[in-house]
């Protein structure tokens, strides 16, 4: 047997070479819907996501929360059976719809096993073509929801993100949550929804991936013939990224009372860049950086040398208009104007006394990259990923690309484009914690703290 | 519906559990540790998840920067302890599986000249955090405590939650910790399984040479106490929710036994989706509550059987109370109908299946086989694990029912706003957990 060295680590080899998923397409079914298969054979199971471009920032201006009211919805009733009937054959397949309602777009995913593919897919299409919106289960749902609204009154990270953003976007489209808010639940109405649906719910707008264990001829014509008579009346205007205008970021501190919380709940950031932002590749090595993963200035300072906190992330939400930058944490409460002083500090020299060195991009892009294959296991992962490609007009070589690229950014190039989005002397804050143990603290450190009124 | 391994044994005990899988060009490293909170001493609870903080924070050979070196090998890492195990994952590229092991080695066999005062107290602020954040400042985060406290005797070993009581953890010293090392972290306690985009042969002689010169250790006592309540008890706790929620517990086998799957399927009946009889009974049908779940918690000495609502609002728990026991009754009476165990068998089938889709991580190929090999003695486990579901009955479920949840007394704990503790079921003795 062959000693150990144990003085110094193994070095690593090259990456081995892999393969990434290759998207036959198609418009088949005629109707305008974006099909898009992958085969992915690693296992029995595959994915059909419904990726509908129209979510949250498509909400009318008086109905915060209606697409995400529309969504929860389709799964309660559609094409000849009622909700509990969806559940049934759902069950008896082995799957489960998966709904989720972003900004910019809203995703049906049913994943299942492959024998059942059909199935899945016929329920997919009646779940958004074919939703019935029962009067019945619309009074449920909003109950339901109104629930749901009160109970967040209490959760303290979730009065945070809400702050967070209304405190950054304003009224912009992206300023309200997904859920809404209570009067605008409690006011929507069948109507309300039923014209959501028919405004969003377009083949035209769609993109239907199918990822998973079978032949991508098989999922192109399953679809063509399953989804090949869905039509909606009329052109409608296309759905497109909202545009409105953002209140100009500027450095304040805002307060949310939760007296007696042992810890209080940080969110610190501005409004930044799109999805499109040819910066994109350098922002993910410079948010690396900051605090994009463990091993990150922030959480090295923060959690393993401070102890402030079990961890602390930032990150850029990409999306088809400006997203939000945003580092968000939970500091014990005695600490918390001292943390918030070194996530302001920590952002401020990474742009500019203390700026990335050529080690910590290295190991940046290597951590980004080296790791990247990873997100191509299973038949959800490459047909979320094969969605998001579609949702961001992304090209077809994206996947090939995305290392290559990442490895061609300069130092110069990261120090430019966190120039360009991110403005460390414009970050707002909200704090969700204990005035007595917060107020005084924060004033003291010149972040004086304006009192946040209470949020439905 | 199989995974395909190959297993050896080191001479000092060391289980090594090998699956290849050449979808990515990825390995995923798995360790468990037979200890969890389970095999802590009253006193010094939370130190098995304390001590898998303690495990990143270095080794004598790299005391600096277990993530450094994993994340920027493309790595990913992480961590877990419940109350029977303690488990450590790495998903790294191929060419990274020797880094893994040269770092998963070291810490088995040289962590202590690296566990410092300064590091320990550090991370004991960490893990303070952790649950600061996770229970304490969370709407009902602090049930389990209570749960856990009144469920079982003073003393015994799931009395306690795996992250343990703040007394405890602040009394905690870098002595214990390292007691603790020398009692549970060596290869007779461990189990290491890696799959992916390897060849089987060469693993097994990276795994001898990395881990082959560990010493053995001392042999672990796992500890086997019973459990069961002598009478019914009702409890509340006050905390700052805006809904009050009824929590209800019993003791059920423990998991792998065969009435594990059949309370499995129990919950499912009872809560999974719009088909269940809870969710149609107070949720979809009623609107009783704004949410019901039901769930088999399954642990290696014995499981407990959970149901929880959340009343809507201007609704009692007490009414929510009277439905549940109504349905536990019928479902005990009649078990399942045809169409429900029908369902509840389809989705377990397919959940062996959705579990094994990625290698590892948190879940995967070689979580699994560790967690056969650990609790059942060999990996080969899942065929065995599947027909347990296969041969649940109408009969089966329903006597399972009646056994553990009609026949034997249970916990009742209301959560409820801060200043209304009217709002409990009658009859409850306030707690007050930390």
């Amino acid at each position: 047997m062959i000693a150990i060295d144990r003085s110094r680590l193994p070095v690593a080899g090259p990456p081995r070479p892999f393969r990434f998923p290759t998207i036959a397409r198609d418009v088949a079914a005629g109707n305008g819907l974006d099909v898009r298969a992958v085969a992915h054979h690693a296992a029995p199971v595959v994915s059909i996501a419904a990726l509908v471009r129209g979510g949250s920032s498509s909400d009318p201006v008086d109905r915060p929360g209606l697409a995400a009211f529309t969504a929860d919805l389709l799964d309660d009733g559609a094409g000849t059976l009622d909700g509990p009937g969806l559940a049934d054959v759902l069950a008896r397949i082995g799957a489960e719809a998966d709904i989720e309602v972003w900004p910019d777009a809203t995703a049906v995913t049913i994943t299942t096993l492959a024998r059942h593919v059909e199935r899945a897919m016929s329920l997919l299409a009646d779940l958004i073509v074919r939703p019935r919106f029962d009067d019945v289960d619309v009074t449920r749902v909003r109950g339901l929801r109104l629930d749901r609204l009160r109970q967040m009154r209490a959760q303290a990270a979730t009065i945070a993100d809400r702050a967070f953003t209304r405190a950054i976007y304003g009224a912009h489209p992206y300023g309200h949550p997904g859920i809404g808010d209570p009067a605008s639940v409690a006011a929507t109405t069948v109507d309300d929804i039923r014209a959501l649906h028919a405004r969003l719910y377009r083949p035209q707008a769609t993109t239907l991936v199918v990822a998973g264990d079978l032949d991508v001829d098989v999922a192109l014509r399953l679809t063509s013939s399953i989804f090949g008579d869905w039509t909606t009346a009329a052109d409608r205007d296309a759905v497109t990224a909202p545009d409105a205008a953002t209140p100009a970021p500027r450095r304040r501190v805002l307060l949310a009372a939760r007296p007696g919380a042992p810890q209080s709940e940080l969110r610190v950031g501005h409004v930044s860049a799109p999805r499109a932002t040819p910066d994109y590749h350098a922002l993910l090595l410079w948010n690396a950086v900051l605090g994009g993963q463990f091993v990150s200035r922030l959480n090295l300072n923060l959690r393993q040398a401070k102890g402030y906190t079990y961890g602390i992330r930032s990150g850029f939400d990409f999306r088809r208009a400006a997203g939000p930058f945003s580092i968000h944490t939970s500091v014990q409460a005695a600490s918390t104007a001292d943390a918030l002083a070194e996530v302001l500090r920590e952002v401020t020299d990474l742009l500019g006394p203390r700026p990335m060195t050529a080690e910590e991009l290295l190991r940046a892009k290597a951590a980004v990259g080296l790791g990247y294959p990873r997100g191509f296991e299973t038949a959800q992962q490459v047909a979320r990923a094969v969605a998001q490609m579609s949702l961001h007009d992304l090209s077809p070589d994206h996947f090939e690309q995305f290392v290559p690229r990442l490895s061609a950014v300069t130092l110069a190039d990261v120090a430019a484009a966190a120039a360009r989005h991110v403005q460390p002397d414009r970050l707002t804050a909200v704090v969700v914690g204990d005035p007595a143990e917060v107020e005084a603290r924060l004033a003291a450190r010149g972040l004086a703290p304006e009192p946040l009124p209470d949020v439905d | 519906m199989d995974i395909s391994y190959s297993t050896r044994t080191l001479a000092n005990g060391l289980d090594v559990v090998v699956h290849e899988d050449r979808h990515i060009p990825m390995a995923a490293v798995s360790v468990w540790y037979h200890v969890g909170s389970r095999h802590e001493a009253p006193g010094r609870t939370g130190f098995a998840h304390l001590f898998e903080h303690l495990m990143f924070k270095g080794s004598a050979h790299h005391p600096d920067g277990y993530f450094e070196a994993l994340q920027e090998a493309g790595g990913l890492v992480n961590g877990s302890t419940n109350t029977d195990r303690t488990n450590y994952w790495e998903v790294v590229p191929t060419q990274a599986l020797e880094l893994a092991l040269w770092m998963e080695s070291d810490r088995m066999g040289h962590l202590l000249p690296a566990l410092s005062e300064q590091k320990f107290t550090t991370e004991r602020d960490v893990v303070l955090n952790e649950r600061r954040q996770n229970y304490e400042n969370r709407p009902y985060g602090l049930s389990s405590v209570a749960l856990a406290a009144a469920m079982y005797p003073d003393g015994h070993p799931y009395s306690w939650i795996t992250i343990g009581q703040p007394v405890d953890l602040v009394a905690s010293t870098v002595d214990d910790a390292r007691a603790f090392f020398r009692a549970f972290y060596h290869p007779a306690n461990a189990s290491i399984a890696i799959a992916g985009d390897i060849d089987p042969d060469e693993t097994f002689a990276l795994v001898e040479r990395y881990f082959g010169d560990i010493p053995a250790g001392p042999a672990v006592r796992h500890p086997r106490v019973a459990a069961s309540l002598t009478e019914a008890a009702r409890l509340v706790l006050e905390d700052r929710v805006e809904l009050p929620r009824l929590s209800l517990a019993w003791h059920t086998p423990e998991m792998f036994h065969d009435d594990d799957a059949a309370m499995d399927i129990a919950a499912d009946v009872l809560s999974n989706g719009k088909t269940s009889r809870l969710y149609r009974a107070l949720v979809y049908d009623t609107r009783l509550a704004a949410d019901v779940s039901a769930l088999q918690a399954s642990r290696e000495m014995s499981s407990v059987f959970h149901v929880a609502a959340t009343a809507a609002p201007g609704r009692s728990l007490a009414e929510i109370a009277t439905v549940v026991e109504r349905t536990l009754d019928d479902l005990a009476i009649n078990g399942p109908t045809v169409d429900e165990l029908e369902r509840a068998t389809a989705r377990a089938e397919a959940q062996f299946v959705y579990r094994v889709q990625t290698i590892g991580g948190f879940g995967g190929k070689s979580d699994q086989l560790n967690a056969y090999n650990v609790f059942t003695g060999g990996p080969g486990f899942i065929q065995a694990d599947r027909a347990r579901y296969a041969r649940a009955t109408a009969d089966s479920v329903a006597a399972a029912v009646r056994r553990w949840l009609r026949d034997a007394p249970g916990v009742a704990l209301s959560v409820v706003p801060r200043g209304q503790a009217s709002m409990a079921l009658s009859g409850s003795d306030e707690v007050r957990p930390e």
